[in-house]
C-alpha cells in the first residue's frame, strides 16, 4: 500500500470515528433523563409567576381542567412530572373541620386529599409518611410512594404546598429501575421551581 | 551531485533522502526560463520554494489530525478533564500540525497578524476575530490575513468538536464553546493554538 493510500485510509478512519462518536453521543443525550441543557418555562398566574426549569429534552404541556391549572413534563424513559394547582382544594382544605380532621392542618388535609387522588389508576400503591420539606419556597409536605402503573413498577414523590390562591401539588415519577439516577434530576427541578 | 536539505540545511549526497537527518528531500521547482527581466527580479525568484503541492499537504494534515481529534473527542467525553483544558490541548495539536504541514505560514513570516488575532479572539471570541481577518483579506487582498484566519478557523472547529463531545446538543455545545463570546476560560484556549503554531516552527523546513 502506497503512502498516499495509507494517508487516505487514516483520514477516512479518523473522520468516521469522529462522526460515529458524535452520532452516538447525540443519541445517548436524547435518551438521558438528566438532559444536557436546561430550558425555562414561565407564565403569569394568580398575580404571580410560575417558573419551571427543566432538562431540555423533556416535553412540556400545559392544560386547564376547569379552575385547575396543570403542567405536565415528560422525559425519556417514562419519566413524568406533573405540577397542578387547585383553588377548589385550597378552599376545601382551609374550611373548618370537625372531629378527627380538626387536629390536622390545612396543608395536611390537602396532602391527604391529593394522596387519595393519586391512588387512582395505580395498583399496589404504598406511600410513606409525609415529612416537612422546605422546597417550593414555602412550607410543604413531601411523601414518597411506589406502585404498579400499567404493569410496570414505578417510584415517585409528591410535594404539596399552599400558595396564595391554590393548593399546589408537584408529583415526580419514573420507572423503579431508574429511580437512583432520575431522583436527583427530579429533585433539582423541584428545588428550582417557583410557584405563585 | 549534492543537494541542500530543506529540513536541516546540510548538504546531502543523496538527492532523495538527506544523508544527515534522513528526511525526504523535496526537489526544488525547475528554474524559470531565462528572460529579459531585471536583476532584482531574478534575485526574488532565485530562492527555491521547498513545499509539497497543497493536496498532498492537506492529505498529510487530515491523516494525522482526524485520528487525533477522534481520540480527543473520546478523551473529552469519558474523562472529567475540564473542557477548556481539553479544548486547549486539541487546539494546540491541530494548529501544530496545520503549521508543520505548511498549510499556514510560519512564525518568522506572520508573527504580527497572528499576535494581533490573540487579543481579538480573547475579547470577542474566535469567530468574530476570524471574520475580521476575512474582511481584511477581502478588502485589502493582504495574504498575511490568511494565516491568523486559518488558525482561528481550525481552532474554532476543534473547540466546537470538544464542546459537542461534552454536551451533545447543538445550542448547548455552541454556548459552551464560547465561539462568539470572549473573556472566558474557553477563549484562553486560543493561546494554546498559537503556542502549537509557534512550536511547529522547529519542525518546518529551514528553507521553505
Amino acid at each position: 500500500m502506497s503512502g498516499r493510500a495509507v494517508r487516505k485510509v487514516l483520514a477516512a478512519a479518523g473522520a468516521v470515528a469522529i462522526a460515529g462518536q458524535l452520532a452516538a453521543y447525540t443519541v445517548l443525550a436524547r435518551l438521558d433523563p438528566a438532559g444536557v441543557s436546561r430550558r425555562v418555562w414561565q407564565t403569569g398566574l394568580d398575580g404571580g409567576q410560575i417558573r419551571i426549569s427543566h432538562p431540555g429534552n423533556w416535553k412540556l404541556s400545559v392544560s386547564s381542567d376547569g379552575p385547575d391549572f396543570r403542567v405536565v413534563m415528560e422525559g425519556p424513559g417514562g419519566v413524568r412530572m406533573e405540577v397542578s394547582g387547585s383553588p377548589v382544594l385550597k378552599a376545601v382544605s382551609e374550611a373548618p373541620e370537625e372531629g378527627a380532621d380538626a387536629i390536622q392542618t390545612p396543608l395536611q388535609r390537602a396532602h391527604r386529599a391529593l394522596q387519595a387522588a393519586a391512588r387512582r389508576g395505580l395498583q399496589r400503591f404504598s406511600e410513606g409518611k409525609p415529612v416537612g420539606s422546605g422546597a417550593l419556597g414555602r412550607e410543604s409536605l413531601l411523601s414518597f410512594y411506589s406502585a404498579i402503573r400499567g404493569g410496570q413498577a414505578v417510584r415517585g414523590f409528591r410535594h404539596t404546598c399552599i400558595g396564595g390562591q391554590r393548593v399546589w401539588s408537584v408529583q415526580g415519577e419514573c420507572p423503579a429501575r431508574m429511580w437512583g439516577r432520575v431522583a436527583p434530576v427530579l429533585d433539582g427541578v423541584v428545588r428550582q421551581m417557583e410557584l405563585p | 551531485m549534492s543537494v541542500v536539505c530543506q529540513w536541516c540545511g546540510m548538504e546531502s549526497e543523496d538527492e532523495h533522502q538527506c544523508s544527515w537527518c534522513r528526511r525526504m528531500i523535496v526537489p526544488p521547482p525547475a528554474p524559470p526560463p531565462p528572460s529579459s527581466q531585471s536583476a532584482a527580479d531574478d534575485e526574488d525568484q532565485a530562492a527555491p520554494a521547498f513545499i509539497a503541492p497543497l493536496p498532498e499537504r492537506l492529505e498529510w494534515f487530515a491523516s494525522v489530525v482526524l485520528p487525533l481529534m477522534a481520540v480527543g473527542v473520546a478523551w473529552t467525553r469519558w474523562t472529567a478533564v475540564p473542557l477548556p483544558v481539553a479544548a486547549a490541548c486539541a487546539s494546540l495539536a491541530a494548529c501544530f500540525f496545520l503549521s508543520v504541514y505548511q498549510l499556514v505560514q510560519s512564525v518568522d513570516e506572520r508573527l504580527a497578524p497572528v499576535g494581533l488575532s490573540a487579543p481579538l479572539a480573547l475579547m470577542f471570541g474566535p469567530v468574530s476575530a476570524a471574520v475580521v481577518f476575512v474582511v481584511i483579506f477581502l478588502v485589502t487582498g493582504r495574504r498575511d490575513a490568511l494565516t491568523p484566519f486559518g488558525l482561528l478557523a481550525v481552532h474554532s472547529g476543534t473547540v466546537l468538536l470538544m464542546a459537542y463531545a461534552r454536551a451533545p446538543e447543538a445550542g448547548e455545545a455552541l454556548r459552551r464553546a464560547g465561539l462568539f463570546t470572549g473573556a472566558d476560560a474557553m477563549s484562553l484556549a486560543y493561546l494554546a493554538a498559537i503556542a502549537g503554531w509557534a512550536l511547529a516552527n522547529f519542525w518546518r523546513p529551514l528553507n521553505e
